[in-house]
This record gives C-alpha cells, sequence and structure tokens, in this order.
C-alpha cells in the first residue's frame, strides 16, 4: 500500500518520460494538468463514493509487459462479427494476431497514431484532447499525460461503414501487476455514418491489470455514431474509464452499454453539446455483485440550443456490492429549446448492497423541457406471485425477474451478435448459465 | 374435486370472507356473483395462494390435498389455475420463455417428459391459433403493452397451455369488449371437458350468456347468501343485488 500521494508522484515521474510520438501536442497539456491534479479522496465530490484505494494497493506504476495470451481463450471471448474491423488490445498493446482491420487500415480509417501520416498526425493534433477537459479527469489527465500510441478511428465524409469496428480491450492474469492506458479517438467526418463496439474484457483469473482508457468521440455536423459498449472483465480488475463525446450541428449520438462491476470500476461519460439539434441518446445498464464496486457518472453539457438527450440507465446491484448512479444535466443558458430526459432504475436486491443515485438537473435557460428521476426498488411481489401461481417456483420467477429486468436493456442493443454475447456474458454473471441459455434461446 | 369449509379470511386485519363453504365437483361451473367488496376476488385469491391474506378459520380440500398448507407454486402444480383480474406486465422476459417454464415446471411435477424448444413452440403457435392472438406476441415481453383484451386471452392462452383441473377466472370479463369477450368465452368452453371444474368471479351475468354455468352463487359480506342454477343470474340481472341483501 502506497500513499495517495506517492502514487501520484511516481505515476508523474513515468509520465516524464521521453516518447516517441514527439509531434503530439497533448501530453504536454495533459502533464500540466496532471502535475496539478490531486487523486481523488473522499472529499473530492465526484469521487466521493469510490475511494481510489484499490489502486494504491499493488505497484502498478508501469505498463504491462507484452505478454503472451491463450490465443484460442481470446478468441472465445469475441462476438460473431465475422465481417467486422477488428482491433484486439492485449494488456493496452495491439495484438495483430488476433485482429483482423487491414482494409481499414489500408483506407485510412483506422490507424495507430504511431504510423499516423503527416495528415493524420495533424488531424489527432486538431481534435484530441477537445471533448474533454483534463482538470476534471485526473485519471484522463494521466492517460494522456503519458501517450505511448493510441488508435485513431476516421470516418470519412458522407459515408457509411457498412460494418462495425469492433475494438476489444483484453486483460490478462499478468506475472506482476501493471497498467493498461489506451485510448481511442473517434473523429466522424460531416455525414459518416458508423457503428463502434467496444469490449472490455479478461481473460484468466486473478486479474492484476489496472486499466486506464479514455474513448474520446467528435461528430461533425451530420454524422451518426451507434455505439455498444460491453465492460465484462473479470471481477479482480480495476479500470477507470473516460469516454468524452463532442457532438457538433445536426450530430448522432446512440449508446448502449452494459457494465459489470469490479474491485474498482468507474465510468465517467462526458457529453458536450456543441452545435445545433444534436442529439443523445444514453442506454445503459450496470451490475454489481459479490463485494464489487462500480461508480457511473454522467454528464451532459448541453451548451447549445434545440439539442436532445434521452439517457435511461438500470442498475442491478446485489450481495455486498456498492454502486453509484450520478447524472448531471447542464442546461446552459444559451441552450434555448433544449429537451432532455434521464432517469435511472435499480433493482437492490441485498441488505448488505448500497447504491447511491442522485440524478441532477441545472437549468440556467427558461425555455427547456427536461425531467429526472431515480429509483430503487426490490423485485415486484404481485410479479412473483404471477410467476408462481403458474407452477414456477419462486427462486427461479427471482431469476426470470431479474434477468428481465436487465435484459430489457439488452434488447435495445441494436446488434443481434452483440446481444448473443451480452446474454452469454450475463449467464455468466448470473451464475447459472445453462439455465439461462435455455431461457434465453427461446 | 374442491371443498371449501367455513372458510374466514383477512386482509390487514380487516375480515373479508366470513365463513364460505363451497363445494365444486369434476366437470361444473360455478359462478361467483356479488357486489364490488363482496369478497369475489378475495376467495379466488385465496384459493390461489397469494399473499398478503390471512385465513382465521376453515379448510379448503383439493382433490385430498389440504390446499392452505401449499405453496402457491405447488397449487398450480397441482392443478389449481387463477385466470388474473390484473394479469401483470413483466417487460423483458418474453411471453414464451414464460410460458416455456411455466409448462416444464408443471410437466416435471407430472412426471411427464419436458417439451423441446420446437416442440413447445408448435403447441404454443396452435393455441394463440384458437385464441385469435398473433403468433408474434408470443416473442413480446409478458403482457408488455398488450391491450386488455390480449392480456386476458393471455390468460386463457396459459390455462389453456397448462392444462389445470381446477380453474378460477377472477373477473375475466371486465374490460372486454364483445368480441373480445367471445373469444375469451370460447377458449374457456373448448376447455370443457367434463372433469375439469371451473369457479367464474364476475359482476355481470354477460359473461354467463357465452359460459353457461351449472350454479351461481351471491356473495354478500364475505358469505354466500343464495345459490340457485343459472336462471338465479337472469334474476340478478334483473332486479340487481340490493333484492337479496
Amino acid at each position: 500500500m502506497i500513499s495517495p500521494n506517492d502514487w501520484k508522484q511516481q505515476a508523474q515521474a513515468q509520465t516524464g518520460q521521453e516518447h516517441s510520438l514527439h509531434w503530439l501536442l497533448q501530453p504536454a497539456i495533459a502533464q500540466a494538468a496532471f502535475r496539478a491534479a490531486e487523486l481523488p479522496t473522499r472529499k473530492t465530490e465526484r469521487w466521493k463514493y469510490t475511494p481510489v484505494t484499490a489502486l494504491l494497493q499493488q505497484d502498478f506504476l508501469q505498463p504491462a509487459a507484452v505478454d503472451s495470451i491463450d490465443e484460442a481463450r481470446a478468441r472465445d471471448c469475441f462476438a460473431d462479427l465475422p465481417n467486422a474491423s477488428r482491433i484486439v488490445l492485449v494488456n493496452g498493446q495491439l495484438n495483430r494476431a488476433l485482429s483482423d482491420f487491414s482494409d481499414l487500415e489500408n483506407q485510412g480509417v483506422i490507424t495507430l497514431f504511431s504510423s499516423a501520416s503527416p495528415e493524420q498526425r495533424e488531424l489527432i493534433n486538431m481534435h484530441l484532447g477537445t471533448a474533454l477537459n483534463p482538470d476534471k479527469h485526473p485519471f484522463a489527465a494521466l492517460n494522456y499525460s503519458n501517450l505511448q500510441d493510441g488508435l485513431l478511428l476516421h470516418a470519412p465524409a458522407l459515408q457509411k461503414l457498412a460494418q462495425p469496428v469492433y475494438v476489444v480491450y483484453l486483460g490478462s492474469a499478468l506475472a506482476t501487476p501493471a497498467w493498461a492506458q489506451t485510448r481511442l479517438l473517434v473523429v466522424a467526418e460531416p455525414g459518416a455514418e458508423l457503428q463502434l463496439i467496444e469490449q472490455f474484457d479478461s481473460v484468466g483469473e486473478q486479474n492484476n491489470l489496472f486499466h486506464n482508457h479514455v474513448t474520446e468521440i467528435v461528430l461533425q455536423p451530420n454524422a451518426r455514431l451507434q455505439h455498444i459498449r460491453l465492460q465484462v472483465e473479470q471481477e479482480a480488475l480495476r479500470h477507470i474509464n473516460g469516454l468524452h463525446v463532442k457532438l457538433t450541428r445536426d450530430s448522432h449520438y446512440e449508446q448502449h452499454g452494459i457494465a459489470f462491476g469490479s474491485q474498482l470500476k468507474r465510468n465517467d461519460i462526458n457529453v458536450n453539446f456543441a452545435g445545433e439539434n444534436a442529439a443523445c441518446v444514453l442506454n445503459g445498464v450496470f451490475l454489481s455483485k459479490h463485494r464489487q464496486h462500480i461508480d457511473n457518472h454522467l454528464n451532459l453539457e448541453h451548451a447549445t440550443p434545440l439539442c436532445t438527450s434521452n439517457t435511461a440507465f438500470k442498475g442491478f446491484v446485489t450481495d455486498e456490492s456498492r454502486a453509484i448512479f450520478n447524472g448531471r444535466i447542464h442546461i446552459h443558458p444559451q441552450a434555448q429549446k433544449t429537451e432532455a430526459h434521464l432517469n435511472n432504475r435499480n433493482l437492490l436486491l441485498s441488505k448488505k448492497a448500497e447504491l447511491d443515485t442522485k440524478p441532477e438537473l441545472e437549468i440556467y435557460a427558461d425555455d427547456v423541457k427536461c425531467s429526472h428521476g431515480a429509483s430503487i426498488g426490490q423485485l415486484d411481489e404481485k410479479s412473483l406471485f404471477y410467476f408462481q401461481s403458474r407452477g414456477i417456483d419462486k427462486a427461479s420467477a427471482e431469476a426470470m425477474l431479474c434477468l428481465g429486468f436487465v435484459n430489457e436493456k439488452v434488447e435495445q442493443i441494436p446488434s443481434e451478435p452483440m446481444q448473443l454475447l451480452a446474454q452469454h456474458k450475463l449467464g455468466q454473471f448470473f451464475n447459472d448459465v445453462e439455465k439461462l441459455k435455455t431461457l434465453w434461446s427461446l | 374435486m374442491l371443498i371449501v369449509k367455513d372458510l374466514v379470511a383477512e386482509v390487514d386485519g380487516k375480515t373479508i370472507l366470513n365463513g364460505i363453504s363451497l363445494t365444486v365437483k369434476p366437470g361444473e361451473v360455478h359462478a361467483i356473483m356479488g357486489p364490488n367488496g363482496s369478497g369475489k376476488s378475495t376467495l379466488a385469491n385465496v384459493l390461489a395462494g397469494r399473499d398478503g391474506y390471512e385465513v382465521k378459520s376453515g379448510e379448503v380440500i383439493f382433490q385430498g390435498h389440504n390446499l392452505l398448507e401449499l405453496a402457491p407454486e405447488e397449487r398450480a402444480r397441482e392443478g389449481v389455475f387463477l385466470a388474473f383480474q390484473y394479469p401483470v406486465e413483466i417487460p423483458g422476459v418474453s411471453n414464451m420463455q414464460f410460458l416455456k417454464a411455466s409448462v416444464d415446471a408443471i410437466r416435471k411435477h407430472r412426471k411427464l417428459p419436458e417439451l423441446d424448444a420446437p416442440a413447445f413452440m408448435k403447441m404454443a403457435r396452435d393455441k394463440c391459433k384458437d385464441l385469435k392472438l398473433n403468433p408474434d406476441f408470443l416473442k413480446r415481453g409478458v403482457n408488455e403493452g398488450f391491450s386488455g383484451g390480449e392480456k386476458k386471452r393471455n390468460e386463457i392462452l396459459q390455462m389453456a397451455l397448462l392444462e389445470p383441473s381446477l380453474c378460477l377466472l377472477d373477473e375475466t370479463d371486465s374490460g372486454l369488449d364483445i368480441d373480445a369477450l367471445q373469444v375469451a368465452a370460447e377458449g374457456v368452453n373448448a376447455l370443457r371437458d367434463g372433469k375439469r371444474g371451473f369457479v367464474l368471479v364476475t359482476h355481470y351475468q354477460r359473461l354467463l350468456n357465452y359460459i353457461v354455468p351449472d350454479y351461481v352463487h351471491v356473495l354478500a359480506g364475505g358469505r354466500i347468501v343464495k345459490s340457485g342454477g343459472r336462471e338465479l343470474a337472469l334474476e340478478l340481472e334483473e332486479k340487481g343485488y340490493s333484492w337479496i341483501q
């Protein structure tokens, strides 16, 4: 166990090292932000419920060495998306053998920062960091301070990518604890349309990885992105994830997420409205069991008029786990005619589990339509009796109701292979795969 | 098949059933009528085993079992079926998953082999057709977004699939238009096989035009105040309930 201050000093020392991407502008900015930042404590409002002690227990402050991974087991994690471009990172490093994206790489749609052309370098510098404020996000600042490489997804103007882009981040059990810092920059040119799938997963038990990830998305006018996110890693893994989205005029962003708790899991989702008529849909479900922890912090900055956002998150919290939902809608004075709705419905199934939910509305414009709400409940007695009155025993009835609660979100995922994968993972989560399989298969 | 003897039951400390006795023999159809608050639905719910009803005295024997000692799911497996007045909506669980789980549980109890998915689906689709339900509705969430008529027909569909020996229908006619009522009644009549017993709880005699009862009982103040044949229902229709009370 080291002190937060020592941790920060050591992390900072790491970031000061020479890095190969000397052309990048972001690291200097992020380093300054990280130097000025403090590691969050209980007194930091945004981190009030999420102690970072799980990061201080072990020495994660070195990048994971390139590790051999059981390829067959890694492939078992993948969704059945035969035509998708698949990019696989193992402990933060691109694994070519498991990846398959040469078509889009040749077209310049997917590029590693380290092999970016001069034009792409310019593009990266133009957009990286524009959807994110490193002063408010110390772990994102740490991530960008230590930019060894990254992924660029550059969707060309007025084109619809026929196949999804599928990025898989895998963690494995390492010889010594380490961090993986990954980042994905998505720039969709005007009128571009695409589906992005991100899967955070792991192979092997007792994972000793700290994954610090940032996805930054910039949608140019009229661009449309469908984003599916699965965070289904093994529970020992620590994962801090920042998603920062910038929406310009008439753009459309839609997200469907499923996140399992782990020893430490933190999801920041930040949406910045930077043009009129943009729309955002955030759909998610988080689940925690055992002694897991999951913290969801959403922040929607409605800074421009005529935009809409619809946020609906569900939480499934049981055993001795702890989950947090904080959803904030901030409507700036000039953001007239905004329509923003947010709700969070939760199932809290154990006396020892804890859930903290806080929907927040901050409105500074006078002509807007907004709503927010949160509920915490148990399984509905009437529904249970309905099942029982049909001969289904109480335990199975409870399991089916839990599944139903979560499945309502799974059914909304706009990809059948991803629905299947999600159901498979949920089956594992509920520890009863065979039984669930027969249920799901109908 | 069903013998109810001096049944007294409370809800929240208030006596709702105040000494009900009723015997249903195989193949018989009994209609329970009565004004609002007379305890009709409570009787159906107590028989099905719903929580929140406290039986103070009396007994219920169903095919030799002391019904009141069984959990709701055990009653269902023994052959008691309650068609709900207000079927619950359960989004996220498809009607098919729900029906399969239910049929599996009941067949297992009856020591019948489990139906494989294709065989079950075919059976469910056929029954849907009989009840003029679009088979697509098997894929939808249980009762999710169903119209009143669809919900009630879904209850009859479940009844047809589970093949109970005693059917309790709690105001199956409420909220149905004439066409839907006819379809539901046909579904029920199709299940009348001379062995299966029925208890219909209803306000109105309208339903009894379609499902003709052998006996009519009038419930008031938690007890049966009058019993008779089908003509009693017609008399009630004409004179109202106050005539009896």
